[in-house]
């Protein structure tokens, strides 16, 4: 134990580079400045939409409050946080513990395989808690005041947020030892591994629409019969998920003894799966990891005719545009979090679409035959293509996906200008068969007629035009070049949210004041496209000479 | 050639001085040998050199274009080979040979024979159509070399080359630096193998914390010496003070 603690202090201490942090504020009080001012933007990107959940936690609750199932809140929190951790986690476990460069060094050091993991285990446990807080500290505290909860109450509290994320991550943790070690065979195991993780995340996540599906369709009679008695509601959301409804109960009735009984219970569940899951890691940890660096080498002579294709000459911008794209699509983490989240959004609405029950998709169709219907349903599929944009962070971790290796681009002799525009047009050449997909999947669901459909691709391409010149000035701005896992340089990059955040509020407010102050279609898509192509001009001459000067002063 | 005036480099906000007031002049058909114990200010000095650092105060040309006024001219002039050959472990061997050859500007004819020439005198003909990642420390040496010498620069920047090389392609390394010079072209490189320098250079420049303490012939450092002093001697000599 002391070992995995003292393990446990440096990875978190490096994930996070606190020491790093401290001595660099410690030689320049601006780097605390800007930590705040970071913290700050961050908070305000992100408030719009915390701000959405706690009103819509405030107004369940007093919902609820008239059946006397306020309490079913808390079960919401942390059915919510917890399938978050299961449907996202999975790559951010299987990058951390295989893929970070310190794993060659751990493993010769006298340490047994479940020590290793556990320090790992606890680092991707602590960025948990991050996300977990948002979900799960509003219900708590929207609960805990409306009822006037004793000081047990908030023990119990702290404790469950606590403990809330380890079942979920055991569970998670586990399936990447399992595909890790079944897939570690053969030298294409790269590819397995994507595959083999693609295929745990769609089975997830077809469960969880299956669950929700039953849920729903278990009869709104069914539900309301039980809403009458205070867990009632509790017992159908987490009758999936049993651990939630222990918690939950645990918290509201926290003054009696069933309230201990019900921690009691929660916190055993989660021992058994955390001693489930140390005794997998055990066993397949190392069997997984080992040759995982290893990659198939064919050590065949190129024929004549491949050698004449490879060594054809392109532009320089061309050359930074295949170099992307190789990599991008190469790198697992890479690929996973910036080329398949373009197919994730078109495929969560076809499973909506072909799970949901059949009267609510005529609704939905019978909104477009409403007057003005197919303007403002092609304004939302339009929307939710420019959403997709926003959220792919291709072009906002571009640099950041450089890492060590930026110094190579500071020394080719490729003016800042040319890379610049060759990372534009690889971004604009994926983001762009994005908004085709989404556009498409919405259009197809809603049925919106084909020149209606075309017009919403062609102003979320406009749109994704700039919100990629815009995602690369943020990562222009503050590039995070040193990392020892490339999920780091992705998933953990703040410029991705704040890009995701910024991007998705600027088109979103234009296409809903379009919406709703311009009645005439023709009118309302050509001002919108309009807009967005003189955006995309007007950025393009900012980022420009912003690239100029930043490449100059990024010194790796 | 290359001119380097007057030129600094600190850290910390001036706390740490990296290079100080260096200035050297390597002229066209010339090896250069740069010599320096660890953290002398080496690399900083060859950072600046290709544009990855931005010197404080002084300037550097490279065949007279200034890496800071016309830095895409100066890198055109340029072939680099870096300490560490961790580059693009994702792309092929020929896949990053053909990038540097894109960026460089090498016609495809061209192209083509120099790069099935280097990879045969390096031995990496069978292994160009394999990810980078699959290398070892020095195949990836090699094919950087490679890569620093596709567009035939005349100016040859090299910071630890022979680091993690076998014999036979340290040997060739130093066989196409000679032959490099003896082309009329500038080859700069640093060095911790005091005997490679001994043997290999026209001349030596020797750093210590940040500044230039000796620049001449080996003949000339040796006058420097007392007796008959062996060169590790007056090195360490040099760089204890």
């Amino acid at each position: 134990m002391k070992k995995t603690i003292a393990l446990f202090k440096i990875m978190l201490d490096s994930t996070y580079g606190i020491s790093s942090f401290k001595y660099k504020a410690s030689k320049n009080h601006m780097e605390v400045l800007k930590f705040i001012g970071l913290m700050l933007i961050l908070v305000v990107s992100l408030s719009p939409m915390l701000l959405g959940y706690i009103v819509y936690i405030e107004s369940s609750y007093k919902g609820l409050q008239s059946y006397g199932a306020q309490g079913a809140v808390i079960t919401l929190g942390v059915v919510l946080s917890s399938t978050l951790i299961l449907i996202l986690g999975l790559f951010y476990v299987i990058s951390t513990f295989y893929f970070t460069s310190d794993m060659e060094h751990l493993i010769t050091l006298p340490l047994r395989p479940a020590q290793i993991l556990g320090a790992k285990f606890g680092v991707v446990l602590v960025s948990e808690y991050i996300t977990e807080l948002f979900i799960v500290l509003p219900p708590i505290i929207i609960y805990g005041i409306g009822e006037g909860a004793g000081v047990l109450y908030w023990i119990y509290a702290l404790i469950g947020i606590l403990i809330i994320p380890v079942i979920p991550l055991c569970i998670i943790s586990m399936i990447a030892i399992v595909v890790m070690r079944v897939t570690n065979i053969g030298k294409k195991r790269d590819l397995y591994r994507t595959i083999g993780s693609l295929v745990v995340i769609f089975a997830l996540m077809g469960i969880q629409f299956y669950i929700q599906n039953v849920a729903e369709r278990g009869g709104i009679q069914k539900i309301s019969n039980m809403l009458f008695s205070e867990s009632g509601l509790i017992n159908v959301i987490a009758s999936a998920y049993p651990p939630a409804a222990w918690i939950s109960k645990a918290l509201i009735q926290s003054n009696g003894i069933n309230g201990l009984v019900m921690l009691l219970f929660f916190l055993a569940a989660s021992a058994v799966f955390l001693i489930l899951f140390e005794y997998l890691g055990e066993k397949f940890f190392t069997g997984g990891y080992m040759g995982s660096g290893s990659v198939e080498a064919k050590r065949k002579r190129i024929t004549d005719q491949k050698f004449v294709k490879e060594t054809a000459s392109k532009s320089k911008v061309m050359a930074v545009f295949w170099r992307e794209f190789n990599i991008l699509n190469r790198v697992p983490v890479f690929f996973i979090n910036n080329v398949f989240i373009i197919v994730m959004v078109p495929f969560m609405f076809l499973m909506m679409y072909f799970l949901s029950p059949g009267e609510e998709m005529n609704e939905l169709v019978n909104i477009i035959r409403a007057p003005r219907g197919i303007y403002i349903a092609s304004l939302v599929a339009a929307g939710i293509a420019i959403f997709t944009a926003a959220a792919n962070m291709t072009p906002s971790t571009s640099l950041s996906r450089e890492g060590a290796q930026f110094f190579v681009s500071k020394y080719i002799p490729v003016s800042p200008h040319d890379q610049i525009l060759g990372k534009v047009l690889h971004s604009f050449a994926l983001i762009s068969v994005g908004d085709l997909l989404a556009s498409f999947t919405v259009g197809f669901i809603i049925r919106l007629p084909l020149i209606h459909l075309l017009t919403s691709f062609l102003i979320s391409a406009a749109a994704s035009w700039a919100i990629i010149e815009i995602g690369l000035m943020i990562d222009l701005t503050r590039p995070l070049l040193v990392w020892d896992n490339p999920q780091k340089a992705v998933k953990q990059n703040l410029n991705g949210v704040i890009s995701m955040f910024f991007n998705a509020l600027w088109p979103g407010l234009s296409l809903f004041a379009t919406g709703r102050l311009i009645s005439n279609p023709v009118f309302g898509y050509t001002l919108l496209l309009v807009l967005f192509l003189a955006l995309d001009i007007i950025m393009y001459k900012v980022l420009m000479s912003y690239a100029q000067k930043r490449y100059a002063d990024i010194e790796p | 050639m290359i001119e380097i005036k007057n030129v600094s480099k600190s850290y910390n906000k001036g706390q740490t001085k990296a290079v100080d007031d260096l200035s050297l002049n390597i002229r066209d058909g010339e090896i250069f040998g740069f010599l320096g114990p660890n953290g002398a200010g080496k690399t900083t000095t060859i950072k600046m050199m290709t544009g990855i650092l931005n010197a404080d105060s002084g300037s550097i040309s490279l065949n007279k274009y200034d890496i800071k006024k016309d830095p895409i001219s100066a890198k055109m002039q340029m072939g680099y080979v870096p300490d560490n050959p961790d580059i693009y472990n994702k792309l092929k061997g020929i896949e990053y040979l053909n990038f540097m050859a894109d960026v460089y500007e090498v016609p495809s004819n061209i192209r083509r024979d120099r790069i099935k020439s280097l990879l045969e005198r390096f031995d990496l003909l069978d292994s160009s159509d394999d990810l980078i990642q699959s290398y070892s420390h020095g195949m990836k040496q090699k094919i950087v070399v490679i890569g620093a010498l596709i567009n035939n620069p005349p100016v040859w920047i090299l910071d630890e080359p022979l680091t993690g090389l076998d014999p036979k392609s340290a040997f060739t390394l130093k066989e196409m630096m000679k032959e490099h010079a003896a082309q009329g072209k500038t080859v700069f490189f640093s060095s911790h193998v005091l005997e490679v320098i001994e043997k290999l250079c026209d001349r030596i420049g020797i750093i210590n914390k940040g500044k230039l303490v000796f620049c001449g012939t080996i003949d000339e450092i040796n006058e420097y010496a007392s007796g008959d002093e062996s060169f590790e001697k007056i090195f360490l000599e040099m760089t204890e003070k």
